[in-house]
């Protein structure tokens, strides 16, 4: 395994790429970030939890506990009641998911090219904005868990056993607060958690001079995950002291809570509108409007609840590299990646209740990072070409989509010939060009839908232009639920 | 102190050499700052002027810029004109009668973050024919509550005047002003005339015989005000019942020995 060792210097690189990614991330949450005027989907809940914190009322129930509702209400507190108020602690999570996710990419694959390419995914990425600039509970909940991740690889790449339990103290924090925020999404996460760690210890025991005995091994084991359940579990109550506080007699009743939450989720029924099974995430097949309002001038204003077509079809095979490369050449971060990317969509399966595209969230984290890898091996002639052809191969339904079949035909054909005559004359710089017209088209791609994912007016053409997929089943982007 | 484990990076062994880094991280650091509070200025500057104005007139300004439609019906299919009397007449053009199948209309969304009462003022006419199926009812609602206004036939030429007081709940500060029309083909599938439809912000309550909503109340006596915070803090407050925390008082002293025991073990 090659999880251990530092990542590269401090580098004046890396001051300006993580300073470049800060500022435009802010720019882009916080542009507007008032706009819609009005409670957007699931943020009438929200808020609602969010007041009653406030007021010192009985919160309603919510299946999900209140880590980031207590988040809201502290904007709210700060920013008063308005939408900018609402909105204002889940932009800064968002904004910071993007410098944390630079770091998290630099340690995971030893490249500040990687970690430029990650941050530049996350940042073009449309789910991820809309989740930063609504009063929901995803992008809290991402963001706690990619700093989780970024300390657990800390502690990973950490040769000093010394400093290795504060790491983990201060993972099982960020944990906790994931746990407290999301139910069932942050069990997988914990349990990657817990995985890695193990592995790690065990691995670690085994490769140093001299070799720790098993009792050892056992013992630091036995010890990181009980560090890491117990300061979970310690974390997931703290937050659940507003509970107690307002209505709950005893820890009989914390239980009760439980249960019911898990009832009337094994309650729910399978279908759903705008509900779509978890297999069809990784496709877009079926992206929704958050909301939606046609207005009397012609133009719609619309918050589509959707990421960048490019990056998601992707990301299927930036997994599939990934896999491949763990596997032969046995590497953590790219196990990581893919097992992460594989445990998040996997854990859908036993369940038989109405799903909706942004649970698809934290496996999208994992296949962008592993993405960003993908291509920077791509840039540094790492790549084979059986991969520069797979990263290539999402850009051709997006060109044909967008700009039809014979545009986009000649498009594609351009590319591929322009990629050919590099392969045969200029070896090395294929793998460039990959990398360079992948980025290109994300970003093109991001301006395009950007009016989509802010609200921002456009004409009732340029709309239609947008909705790809509008077929009569699953495979269509402009159902919208009309009745009221 | 290991290099590793601060930030997760060895940028501050560097950083100590190379004030560089630091110094550009602040700036970017400053910057999402000076970005966040101009667009908090920025916003809150709009809250404000609407808020020194205490009128939202809904027939003001460019009316296609503020009514949207939904449902069946597409921009193209309503039409707002102006009467000289200062009424707005609606229009409603289709060819299908399948609009009026679902729930179709004209709406205004309203904000009304300064909590306090708000009256709500205006008169609506609509053409009527209950034995064709056309007519058109006015709704404003707002949280999960509605009131609907409906248009009547028997009152040709006189239309209805609505006048009543609201307070928004704290969680939902919207109002949302609708024209549901149902109908059925041509260039007047449906019609309706709205005139003076204003909120006006009130200081104080609303007059006692004056119909009126009270849905921050509402919400209040729904939720159940359990605890205050003003009324006691967390560990004296007069409310606190020692007896309730014990369980998890137990719970976070074992979990508290699991860490310390796990702590040793691995260290």
């Amino acid at each position: 395994m090659d999880a251990k060792g530092y990542s590269p210097p401090w580098s004046r690189f890396d001051s300006v790429a993580i300073s470049a990614s800060i500022v435009v991330a802010t720019a882009l949450r916080f542009w507007h970030l008032g706009s819609p005027s009005e409670p957007v989907y699931d943020e009438t809940k929200v808020l609602r939890q969010a007041q009653s914190f406030l007021r010192g009322w009985r919160p309603p129930y919510s299946s999900h506990p209140p880590g980031a509702k207590l988040m809201v209400a502290l904007s709210v507190f700060l920013f008063g009641n308005c939408p900018w108020g609402w909105r204002a602690a889940n932009a800064v999570m968002g904004t910071a998911l993007v410098p944390i996710t630079y770091l998290l990419a630099r340690r995971l694959f030893h490249s500040k090219l990687a970690a430029s390419i990650a941050a530049a995914l996350l940042l073009c990425d449309g789910m991820l904005l809309v989740a930063s600039r609504l009063a929901m509970i995803n992008i809290v909940y991402i963001t706690l868990a990619a700093w989780a991740y970024l300390m657990l690889w800390c502690f990973v790449q950490n040769p000093a056993a010394r400093t290795q339990p504060v790491q983990l103290a201060a993972m099982s924090i960020l944990l906790g607060l994931f746990a407290a925020t999301k139910a069932a999404i942050s069990e997988v996460g914990v349990s990657l958690a817990l995985l890695t760690v193990t592995l790690t210890l065990i691995v670690d025991g085994h490769t140093r001079v001299p070799v720790q005995p098993p009792k050892l091994i056992a013992r630091r084991v036995i010890g990181a995950c009980g560090l890491i359940v117990a300061v979970v579990l310690l974390v997931y109550l703290a937050v659940f002291v507003t509970y107690y506080w307002s209505v709950w007699r005893g820890i009989g009743d914390f239980v009760a809570y439980h249960r019911r939450v898990l009832n009337r989720n094994l309650n729910l029924p399978t279908s759903f509108p705008d509900a779509s099974p978890f297999w069809s995430w990784p496709l877009m097949l079926h992206q929704y409007a958050y909301w939606k309002k046609d207005l009397l001038n012609g133009a719609a204003e619309v918050i589509m609840c959707g990421g960048n077509p490019l990056l998601w079809w992707a990301v299927l095979p930036a997994i599939l590299i990934a896999s491949i490369r763990g596997c032969t050449q046995k590497s953590m971060s790219w196990i990581f990646l893919a097992a992460g990317y594989m445990a998040y969509l996997a854990m859908w399966i036993p369940l038989r209740r109405y799903l909706f595209i942004y649970s698809y969230m934290p496996a999208l984290y994992f296949g962008l990072l592993a993405l960003a890898g993908a291509l920077d091996k791509c840039w540094n002639g790492g790549a084979r070409r059986w991969e520069h052809l797979v990263l290539l191969a999402p850009l051709l339904p997006c060109l044909i989509l967008g700009l039809g079949v014979v545009w986009g035909g000649f498009t594609a054909c351009s590319i591929s010939i322009v990629y050919l005559l590099l392969m045969r004359r200029a070896e090395g710089y294929d793998g460039r060009f990959v990398c360079l017209i992948f980025m290109s088209a994300a970003v093109l791609l991001f301006a395009y839908f950007f009016p989509l994912w802010i609200g921002m007016p456009l004409s009732q053409s340029g709309y239609t232009a947008r909705m790809w997929l509008h077929g009569q089943g699953l495979a269509s982007w402009i159902e919208y639920d009309t009745v009221r | 102190m290991d290099r590793d484990w601060r930030v997760g990076l060895n940028m501050t062994q560097c950083g100590s050499r190379n004030p560089f880094a630091h110094a550009l991280i602040a700036a970017a650091v400053a910057t999402a700052a000076i970005i966040c509070g101009l667009s908090y200025l920025a916003d809150r500057s709009c809250c404000e002027k609407a808020a020194s104005s205490s009128e939202i007139d809904l027939l003001a300004g460019n009316l296609t810029d503020h009514w949207s439609v939904y449902g069946a019906l597409s921009a193209t299919q309503v039409s707002f004109n102006r009467i000289d009397d200062g009424s707005v007449e609606v229009r409603i053009r289709a060819d299908d009668p399948s609009w009026s199948t679902a729930n179709s209309g004209v709406s205004y969304t309203a904000g009304l973050f300064v909590p306090g009462w708000y009256e709500f003022t205006g008169e609506f006419k609509a053409d009527v024919n209950d034995s064709q199926g056309i007519g058109a009812q006015l709704e404003v609602h707002s949280s999960r509550w509605r009131l609907i206004t409906k248009a009547h036939s028997r009152r040709k030429g006189r239309g209805e005047k609505i006048n009543f007081y609201l307070r928004p709940s704290y969680s939902d500060p919207v109002a949302e002003i609708s024209c549901r029309f149902w109908g059925g083909t041509g260039d007047s599938a449906g019609k309706a005339v709205f005139r003076n439809m204003r909120i006006v912000r009130i200081a104080g309550s609303p007059p006692p015989k004056a119909p009126h909503f009270d849905l921050a109340e509402q919400e209040e006596a729904r939720l159940g005000k359990s605890w205050h915070p003003r009324e006691g803090n967390i560990l004296l407050g007069r409310r606190t019942r020692p007896g309730r925390f014990r369980g998890a008082a137990v719970t976070v002293l074992l979990l508290g020995m699991i860490v310390g025991i796990s702590w040793r073990l691995l260290a």
